[in-house]
């Protein structure tokens, strides 16, 4: 298991290793940058960069040097806030978009599988239909749209809950936290849906009753882990979406995170703060690819990768 | 391919377009999408607003048959029918060049892979798994910053993101076809590699292909609006979706239709076009590769 | 007659799909007395799965059943859910076809067999592992309590198939059914597991399913010839070598290499295929391959009746052939 780990920790590598570069390349071809010696920058911001990405230098010279500033968290000064650092600003905004990003995976999961599960014992009844009808609504309805009118009906309509802002109550966080969980809600429940079909259907289910065992031990002992694995699988996908989707939420809701900077960012064309976030978040997301990865691992003693795959296209 | 595989193929086919015809969602859902194509069209021409011309008489107005507002006007009093059927169109053609985009990409990368097989094919999937890992819209938005706010690049950005699930599942069609005894015999006639690639492995790749193009327009139809929900995608004087549904949650309070209209519209395009692909998916059978 | 342990009434089953409606088992009777050791032989697909499937009550959703399925009184299709889980597995217990496919993956060995004990007998966890372990050894699994904590991936195919025999024996069942046991394993490991199928169903009741009547011959006391969801012919294995009554066993043994026949015979097969199971012809369904058949196969249904006794046949054709 280690061993598998320490494989798999390393193979993420010329992931990271990509990203940073092409990020890093992108910024420095990108016309009217932060590197554009044609068009005149304020002094101040000149000083910080040439500070941190030692623009006198050669470009390989410079590409090292930023490699060498990630590796200690310091994704260079922001081209718009002068007084920040890209790093102050996403620590900043991270608890933020973290608690968000949390609780709304927190739900998709807990919510989606119960969802899936219910349908999946009621095959072909009107509530598996009723229950899934919802999930294919939550799946065509994106958050952005979603969120306004959750907004409109329980905000400006009821009166019951805040249409905007960020706080420690609850009701703050209600409406952003369903708007960003809901598509997830129903792509997990359709997956879980499938997946324990499938599994019931399987022969080692079928010894499971004939050893005269009760559903729920059927169920719990016997279907679960089956069951679980392709939604494990999934986890990885819905994290990038929930990062994704906690953009657009920040936005409509205006919540202080890093999704909203990264928004400001790019309407400003802010590129250290952009790039920045855009590696924080990717390094994010693969090393919750790896959680993931490991997760599936310790739940099929096969480790088998390759049903892991096939688990992957089908959802795709 | 012998005279006998192509009358086969073609039998196939008919018989797929009739399991299609039994669906009865999938099939309602392609002629929803043929009427909302339709609609999206010629409706801009039928009515006398035009795109931009302000209606001052009736600024946030409710849908109404007087004013030829059939959809209510927006917060600065432009007709939201015509903005709707206009920004569908962006969106349409959004979803279908970029798929066309990413289409192209896949497949020649995926049956190139899966017809030279061993070392190349472990390498080229190597790229391709490590390209999954990267958080593609992130990048995408970068473009749109770096390079500015086009639609060719918004069709190019996303083509290239979408291509990777294609590849894979091409990749795996092409080496089961492979070893098929057609596309041996056609080397020994001297077809050239690109030849094969083209006349066998991607007619054979098709139902698949098929399928998950179906599924890609929605989704790429969705990332546009999200683009340009945030201001990052489609640009004045053109609108999409994503622009009006943006719009309308600014002035949802005041006029809920301007929100509402534009959002129904993506909704039932997304809701028909997955079910069409489910559809197609089922007559396809894309367990089997090509029609049953 | 005593009276029998297993008892099926006119047992029939059908599969709703969406293109036909499939008869797997069109009309089955059958007493099973205890500790009588009975084989089922068949083609593939004339319905001895099923038939297991069908006793145990382990059918699929689109299944419909009628008839009587009788265990030492009860009749396993009205009663309780209740009952029968706690028969299945404990008074009855089955050994399936594919040993690797029957066994949980995400398991281990060690897990599969205790739980049985836990739930039918109220074991300790001790108590249970340490009968598991007994019954590994009964059924000749070398280094059994390590191979306690292993996976089924982690086993020869014969090593599961011993696996699921032990699985079948934790709680002493009255009646044990095996589905081709030996099918998807290796040649060479067939007899190892036939003789330990032999010594398990010492003291209780084996209903023996298998494509081959030599393999069924070599275990039980009677057989039944099964075609297309019907039985044909049933007798003791001396009846039934020595004097087949029905065209299809005769068509069986003459198919088997080594039958008791003119030795310079070509090896024979059976001409055509069964029929499919959404399209079994009226009247006798061998009618089509069956070389005697007359204009009366063709339309009338012929019933199992007694010829001896203790043999049965269903066949027009005169007894006295
Ligand atoms: N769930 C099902 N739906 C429809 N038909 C089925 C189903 N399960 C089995 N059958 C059909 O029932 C028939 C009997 O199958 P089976 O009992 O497995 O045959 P055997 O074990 O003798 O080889 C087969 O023709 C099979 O196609
Ligand atoms: S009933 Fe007729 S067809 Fe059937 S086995 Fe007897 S002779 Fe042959
Ligand atoms: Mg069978």
């Amino acid at each position: 298991m280690l061993h598998f780990a320490l494989r798999r920790l390393f193979s993420a590598v010329p992931t990271l290793f990509l990203i940073v570069t092409l990020a890093f390349f992108l910024v420095r071809w990108a016309p009217g940058g932060p590197f554009d010696r044609e068009r005149p920058i304020p002094p101040e911001i000149a000083a910080n960069l040439n500070a941190s990405f030692h623009l006198d230098e050669p470009l390989w010279r410079q590409y090292l040097h930023y490699l060498a500033n990630l590796l200690h968290g310091d994704f260079g000064p922001s081209f718009k806030y002068q007084d920040y650092s890209v790093t102050e600003l996403i620590w900043q905004g991270f608890p933020v978009s973290l608690q968000l990003g949390a609780s709304a995976m927190l739900i998709a999961v807990l919510l989606g599988l119960a969802m899936g599960v219910f349908a999946a014992l009621r095959r072909n009844h009107w509530m598996d239909y009723f229950v899934m009808s919802t999930a294919m609504l939550g799946i065509v309805i994106p958050n952005f749209v979603m969120a306004p009118v959750l907004g409109l009906i329980f905000g400006v309509y009821l009166h019951w809950l805040p249409v905007g802002g960020w706080g420690d109550e609850l009701r703050y966080r209600i409406l952003p936290v369903i708007a960003l969980s809901l598509p997830q809600v129903a792509y997990i429940a359709r997956l879980t849906r499938a997946s324990l079909i499938e599994v019931l259907h399987s022969a080692y289910i079928r010894t499971a009753r004939a050893k005269g065992l009760p559903l729920r031990k059927i169920l719990l002992q016997h279907a679960a882990r089956p069951t679980l694995l392709p939604v494990i699988s999934y986890l990885g996908p819905a994290t990038a979406a929930i990062v994704t989707g906690s953009v657009v939420i920040e936005q409509i809701f205006g919540i202080p995170g890093i999704g909203r900077y990264f928004v400001q960012g790019a309407l400003n064309r802010d590129y250290t703060l952009v790039m920045g976030v855009v590696v924080f978040y990717a390094v994010l997301i693969i090393l919750l690819n790896l959680l993931v990865d490991l997760l599936y691992a310790w739940l099929d003693p096969r480790i088998r990768h390759a049903q892991r795959d096939a688990a992957l296209t089908h959802v795709l | 391919m012998s005279f006998e595989e192509t009358q086969g193929m073609q039998k196939n086919w008919q018989r797929a377009w009739l399991r299609l015809r039994h669906h009865r969602a999938a099939f309602a859902s392609l002629g929803v999408l043929l009427g909302i194509t339709l609609v999206c069209l010629l409706g801009p021409a039928l009515s006398p607003w035009a795109l931009d011309e302000i209606d001052w008489e009736s600024i946030a107005a409710p849908p109404s048959w007087e004013g030829a507002h059939y959809f209510g006007t927006d917060a600065l009093g432009r007709d939201l029918f015509v903005r709707s059927l206009s920004g569908g169109r962006i969106s349409l053609l959004v979803g279908l060049v970029a798929t066309a985009v990413s289409l192209l990409i896949g497949v020649l990368y995926g049956a190139t892979a899966g017809y030279l097989g061993g070392r190349w094919d472990a390498l080229m999937m190597r790229v391709v798994d490590v390209l999954y890992a990267l958080p593609f819209m992130f990048f995408v938005i970068l473009l749109m910053v770096f390079f500015g706010r086009s639609l060719v690049l918004i069709f190019v950005a996303i083509g290239a993101v979408e291509w990777l699930t294609m590849a894979r599942i091409v990749r795996g069609q092409a080496l089961s076809v492979r070893h098929r005894g057609f596309v041996d015999a056609a080397r020994l006639s001297g077809a050239s590699e690109f030849q094969i690639i083209r006349r066998h492995i991607i007619p054979n790749t098709l139902g698949p292909v098929i399928v998950y193009a179906t599924l890609t327009v929605p989704q790429v139809i969705l990332f546009e609006s999200f683009l340009s929900f945030l201001g990052l995608g489609v640009q004045e004087p053109l609108t999409s979706w994503g622009v009006l549904i943006a719009e309308g949650a600014q002035s949802m309070e005041s006029a809920p239709w301007t929100l509402l209209l534009p959002a129904s519209l993506l909704a039932v395009t997304l809701l028909a076009l997955n079910f069409l692909g489910d559809g197609l998916r089922d007559a396809l059978d894309p367990r089997t590769g090509t029609p049953r | 007659m005593s009276r029998s342990l297993l008892w099926l009434d006119n047992l029939r089953l059908s599969f709703c799909t969406s293109e036909a409606q499939i008869e797997a088992l069109r009309g089955i009777n059958l007493s099973l007395g205890a500790g009588e050791r009975l084989g089922i032989v068949g083609e593939s697909g004339s319905g001895k799965s099923q038939l297991c499937f069908a006793t145990l009550g382990l059918l699929p959703d689109n299944a419909q059943v009628s008839g009587r399925v009788c265990f030492d009184g009860i009749d396993l299709l009205t009663a309780d859910a209740q009952t029968v889980q706690r028969l299945r597995g404990n008074q009855l217990a089955m050994i399936f076809q594919d040993p690797m496919s029957a066994l949980n993956p995400y398991l281990t060995v060690g897990r599969q067999l205790t739980e049985v004990l836990r739930w039918h007998e109220r074991l300790s966890r001790r108590a249970a592992q340490a009968r598991a372990v007994d019954l590994l050894e009964r059924v000749r699994l070398p280094e059994a309590s390590i191979r306690m904590r292993a996976y089924p991936h982690e086993l020869s195919g014969g090593m599961r198939q011993r696996v699921m025999i032990a699985m079948a024996l934790l709680c002493e069942p009255r009646l044990l059914i095996a589905d081709e046991p030996t099918t998807a394993l290796d040649v060479t490991v067939q007899t190892d597991i036939m003789a330990l199928l032999q010594t398990a169903s010492e003291r209780r009741a084996l209903m023996l399913i298998s494509h081959d009547l030599h393999l069924a011959a070599g275990v039980c006391q009677r057989i039944v010839v099964m075609y297309a969801g019907l039985f044909v012919e049933i007798g003791s294995v001396e009846d039934l070598f020595t004097r087949p009554a029905h065209p299809y066993t005769r068509g069986l043994l003459r198919a088997v290499p080594g039958h008791q026949g003119p030795a310079r015979e070509p090896l024979y097969s059976i001409p055509g295929q069964p029929p499919q199971p959404d399209q079994i012809p009226q009247g006798c369904a061998f009618a089509p391959r069956c070389e005697q058949a007359f204009s009366r196969c063709h339309h009338e249904l012929p019933p199992l009746h007694e010829i001896r006794a203790g043999h049965w046949r269903a066949c027009h054709l005169d007894a006295a052939l």
